[in-house]
């Protein structure tokens, strides 16, 4: 009979190994050496740590092969990855049936061997350089080596952040049937390095599959034993706690450890009592630290594996939940009917975007839509760089709405946290598609009452797709907490019931399934006069029937009010502070649009008496009331030429004679910018565009992540009435070629902050060179000089961003 | 503490709210000299600084090796270099001490945030975090400092890769010898530090009572 991990811990505590590294520098490891190659060279010497921990009483050993990854072992040889982790199944094995065998009362006793995952040491992007599909492919290399010698289990552990530890997952996953746990390291605030709490990660690995999970390392038990009741909460899997013997110091050169095998032990039995589930040790633990813990544990019973029925989704650093406070998802992230999304789409505007999800994210949404899908672009490659855009720049969790699978599975792969994914329905081909991508990578499934006769009319109708989603589901293994049907709103003006159809729904799935709804708001109000009156009229009915989320457009201030409204009548809202802060935000009647929240000490005392002022002191808001004041009498050319460009001239020259500073000048630029939005705005209401000086390629080269100076050439180009095409940090150099290439671009700006990145620059050039002769390069960066540039054959260094912009007028002669 | 000459493996960890806020340093990253800023670029300096503290999660690892001076190159006990700045700046130094530190990696995901939406507000981080890593540091340098004249030693400026013909290749094998990975803090392709906030320095170890100048 096979051995079952998960059933032993359901029976009773399970006990994990201790620490190696103290162990090995007393055999003999040098400080450097890398203690996997004993694998190879001492096996002996290894296997006697795993017996000594057989003897403590450990029932899983991990194998030594913590650091053996791709990024330190080669393919070939005798210390290939494969030879690493082999020989280090093969002797966790050799000691397991040593020690069976040594006495007959270990004869009828499980033991496990569990492969040690450790982290690549690199960062994944964009904290770091590494691509998340290179790390899955490396952890795969581990667990395709290890596969071969039969291990029990897989131990992913010392993992600092999510998205590395999702990449370990999936490699196991993709290459092993066996079960996986993950430990992560968490800090005394309880967060991981990256930010993750241990709700986000609970709600992750569950997601993913994870069969039981917790933490190690970098903590001793004492700071442990508080973080336990943060997983006990939220986890519906066994609890992992590996601490270290407490917190390292040196001794003689040595690394010691505070924590003796008893107070460790008192504080284990703590933990235990805090409902852990499986508990071991990391740095500093001995074998005797173990054997004092499973002598007072485990004759005592386990502790139930409790499920939980909170829904819950997260980004890596944000965890919304479900069920209580109704949920916003932000709409807007969406082509349809929107002809200036649909134009950034085409135009790979992902600034744009990006921009829409900051929006919402600033005006109140919890939960971001992302919908990418035009028949004409690549809607795969376009879904990846948006997801990948809005990950960097918002901490709320997003929700994929694709219905194309490859797309869909694409976001999956690649979100840092558990999503929302829109959509299945009861399509027997939908559910097929959905659930399986739903069941491996987690998430919470919108699921729409319709099948392939259409949407019902009735209730009663949508009532019976309600049991068929949720039944298919648990078929695949989904919880219903993991469903959130989404019972369709349709046009009142074609059918005089539709709203009630769609209520009674929400009720339903509410108050006799104790289920999850959400709903497209807005449709209910297709083909009418003064949409957003009925629109937030049914909201508030939706809300008050039970529907857990909205998605909705949360700048519609009628849709806040009605949101904030129900929230403060239901319960929600503390003394009203809620209502109090939103109602003192709303502007003025009849406008409406929601007012930016009042920022402290907002410039609006200082104020400036024409645009030409207001720009040069960076009043962004005074810049845009003048513009449209002076829209009124004067050409917006000659507001171009005779209050922008002087005031920024200005600015420009007081910046090089440093009597004003580098944040003056990026206030200007943005005040200026917003000055130009006005323009534009106002040149496209009344049908010409404004005519654009030329278009320059932006990029921080290759290798290297710092893109500060970048940002600030693009933002002064922009508001010297340049298109810029930002192309990034880290760029290769194939990449700007391709872009210079597709448009025709005069002029590419590269920016490298650090020498080791200038190399990546020269080669840029020179591909620029053969595969686009026409461009002129300009350079800039903090290493850079004019001798460097001369060197790597560019045409023109920049020494801050102003001079890019006299060069740029020198390119394209204005 | 210990022996400054035997510190193994050393780490050290303080609490956000610890590290000194030296406004006058991050005006001096934005470019300020001899003048302070106002109005709405303080107001920005201060909801940086508000916005960035509670984020950081300040780290440092040391540890000591000896130093052997050969005819052509310097053996720092975890690497040789022929830098000469190196020479000139350990100025007979029998140890050193090897760090990394950083103000860890949450902090890099409000750099990236306003990179995209707000480019002044990252001019303005960028300089918080510049003085902050600085001023962990020079906290963390005092305590050195302390203990070493404590122990009859000296300590010399700190010294970081990529100063004068100090190589930035010799990164490799500071974060081999440190593993720095504990901290977070990693090494890029191109070496650099991620997060970007973090520092990798010698500091010469040399006995008070030889010239020191």
């Amino acid at each position: 009979m096979a051995k079952n991990i998960l059933k032993a811990i359901e029976e009773r505590p399970v006990f994990f190994d201790g620490g190696y590294g103290s162990t090995f520098q007393t055999l003999g490891l040098k400080a450097g050496e890398l203690p996997e190659t004993w694998n190879v060279l001492f096996p002996e010497k290894v296997k006697s740590v795993h017996y000594s921990y057989l003897e403590a009483g450990s029932d899983i050993i991990e194998t030594n092969t913590f650091g053996a990854n791709p990024l330190k072992f080669g393919a070939e040889g005798d210390m290939s990855l494969e030879s690493i982790v082999g020989s280090g199944i093969e002797i966790v094995r050799q000691a397991i049936n040593e020690f069976e065998a040594s006495d007959a009362k270990y004869a009828g006793k499980e033991h496990f061997l569990a492969v040690s995952i450790g982290p690549l040491g690199k960062l994944l992007k964009p904290l770091g350089d590494l691509e998340f599909e290179a790390a899955v492919s490396m952890f795969a290399k581990i667990v395709k080596a290890a596969e071969k010698y039969g291990p029990d289990l897989y131990l992913i552990e010392t993992m600092n952040d999510s998205l590395e530890s999702k990449a370990a997952v999936l490699a196991v996953k993709e290459n092993s049937s066996l079960p996986v746990f993950v430990t992560n390291v968490y800090d005394e605030s309880a967060r991981l390095l990256t930010g993750s709490t241990p709700q986000i990660m609970t709600a992750m690995l569950e997601g993913l599959g994870v069969d039981a999970f917790g933490m190690n390392c970098s903590l001793g038990p004492a700071q442990m034993k508080d973080i336990v009741p943060l997983f006990n909460k939220y986890s519906s899997s066994p609890i992992v706690v590996n601490p270290n013997a407490g917190l390292p110091r040196s001794e003689n050169g040595m690394t010691v450890y505070d924590v003796d095998p008893v107070e460790f032990a008192d504080h284990m039995e703590s933990i235990f009592e805090a409902g852990a589930h499986v508990l071991g040790g990391c740095c500093g633990t001995t074998p005797a630290h173990i054997r004092e813990m499973v002598s007072r544990i485990e004759n005592r019973p386990q502790n139930p594996i409790i499920k939980k029925d909170d829904t819950v989704i997260c980004s890596s650093t944000k965890a919304v939940t479900f069920g209580k406070k109704p949920v916003l998802i932000g709409e807007r992230i969406n082509p349809t009917g929107k002809k200036r999304f649909k134009q950034a789409l085409r135009d790979g505007d992902i600034d744009y975007i990006i921009g829409e999800g900051i929006k919402q994210d600033e005006a109140g949404a919890d939960v971001l839509d992302v919908n990418v899908g035009l028949p004409e672009i690549d809607e795969v490659e376009m879904m990846k760089t948006v997801i990948y855009e809005l990950q960097t720049v918002t901490d709320l969790p997003l929700q994929v709405d694709t219905t194309d699978p490859i797309a869909m599975e694409a976001a999956l792969r690649m979100i840092n946290g558990k999503p929302m994914i829109n959509s299945v329905n009861a399509k027997e081909e939908v559910m097929k598609t959905v659930f399986p991508l739903a069941a491996k990578y987690g998430g919470l499934v919108v699921a729409l009452t319709i099948d392939e006769d259409g949407i019902p009319e009735t209730s009663e109708g949508r009532i019976r797709l309600v049991g068929k989603l949720y039944e298919n589901a648990a078929k695949y293994g989904i919880d219903k907490k993991n469903i959130i049907i989404d019972p369709l709103a349709m046009a009142v003006s074609s059918d005089p019931l539709a709203a009630l159809a769609t209520l009674e729904t929400v009720k339903y799935v509410h108050e006799q399934c104790g289920g999850l709804s959400s709903l497209g708001i807005s449709n209910i109000s297709f083909g009418l006069p003064r949409r957003e009156l009925i629109t937030a009229g049914f909201f508030t009915m939706a809300l008050q029937n039970g529907l857990s989320a909205a998605i909705m457009n949360p700048m519609v201030t009628e849709m806040m009010k009605a949101y904030q409204v129900f929230c403060t009548l239901s319960g929600y809202d503390d003394n009203c502070q809620d209502y109090i802060g939103f109602a003192q935000s709303l502007p003025e009647e009849g406008s409406g649009v929601v007012a930016a929240a009042p920022v402290k000490g907002k410039s609006g005392a200082e104020s400036a008496d024409d645009l030409f002022n207001a720009i040069v002191k960076g009043l962004k808001s005074v810049s845009e009331e003048k513009t449209r004041e002076l829209l009124k009498t004067t050409d917006s050319l000659t507001i171009i030429n005779e209050y922008l460009v002087p005031a920024l001239d200005t600015v420009g020259k007081g910046f090089e004679a440093k009597t004003l500073f580098l944040p003056q000048l990026l206030l200007s630029a943005d005040a200026a910018g917003a000055s130009f939005a006005v323009i534009k705005s106002e040149l496209e209401k009344s049908g010409m565009a404004q005519e654009s000086k030329g278009s320059v390629i932006v990029a921080t080269v290759k290798g290297d992540i710092h893109d500060i100076g970048k940002n600030i050439v693009k933002v002064l180009l922009e508001n010297y009435g340049y298109t810029v095409i930002d192309l990034g940090r880290d760029v290769p150099p194939e990449k700007v070629v391709e872009a210079c290439i597709k448009d025709h671009i005069m002029l590419v700006g590269l920016s490298a902050l650090m020498t080791t990145t200038v190399p990546a620059m020269e080669e840029t050039i020179k591909q620029l060179r053969v595969s686009a002769p026409w461009a002129k390069v300009c350079v800039g960066g903090a290493v850079l000089t004019q001798e460097y540039a001369d060197m790597i054959g560019a045409d023109k260094y920049a020494k801050d961003a102003l001079e890019t912009v006299a060069y740029a007028k020198e390119v394209f002669g204005k | 503490m210990k022996d400054l000459r035997t510190l193994h493996d050393h780490m050290f960890r303080t609490e956000p709210g610890m590290v000194p806020v030296i406004r006058k340093e991050i005006y001096r990253y934005l470019g300020y000299r001899k003048v302070s800023p106002e109005g709405a670029v303080l107001e920005m300096t201060e909801s940086a600084l508000a916005e960035s503290i509670p984020l950081i999660t300040p780290g440092a690892i040391c540890e000591s090796f000896p130093v052997k001076y050969e005819s052509t190159y310097t053996d720092l006990g975890f690497t040789c270099t022929e830098s000469k700045n190196i020479v000139q700046n350990l100025n007979g130094s029998e140890h050193i001490i090897l760090l990394c530190a950083t103000i860890g990696a949450k902090f890099d995901r409000l750099l990236f945030k306003y990179g995209k939406t707000k480019p002044v507000m990252e001019a303005v981080l960028q300089s918080v975090g510049a003085m902050l890593i600085e001023s962990f540091l020079d906290d963390l340098n005092e305590t050195l400092k302390k203990a070493g004249n404590n122990q009859g030693l000296a300590l010399r400026p700190r010294f970081s890769p990529g100063f004068g013909d100090f190589d930035l290749s010799v990164q490799k094998d500071i974060f081999r010898a440190l593993r720095t990975d504990r901290i977070g803090v990693t090494l890029t392709d191109s070496l650099l530090m991620a997060p970007t906030k973090s520092v990798t320095a010698i500091i010469g170890l040399k006995s008070i009572g030889e010239s020191d100048g």
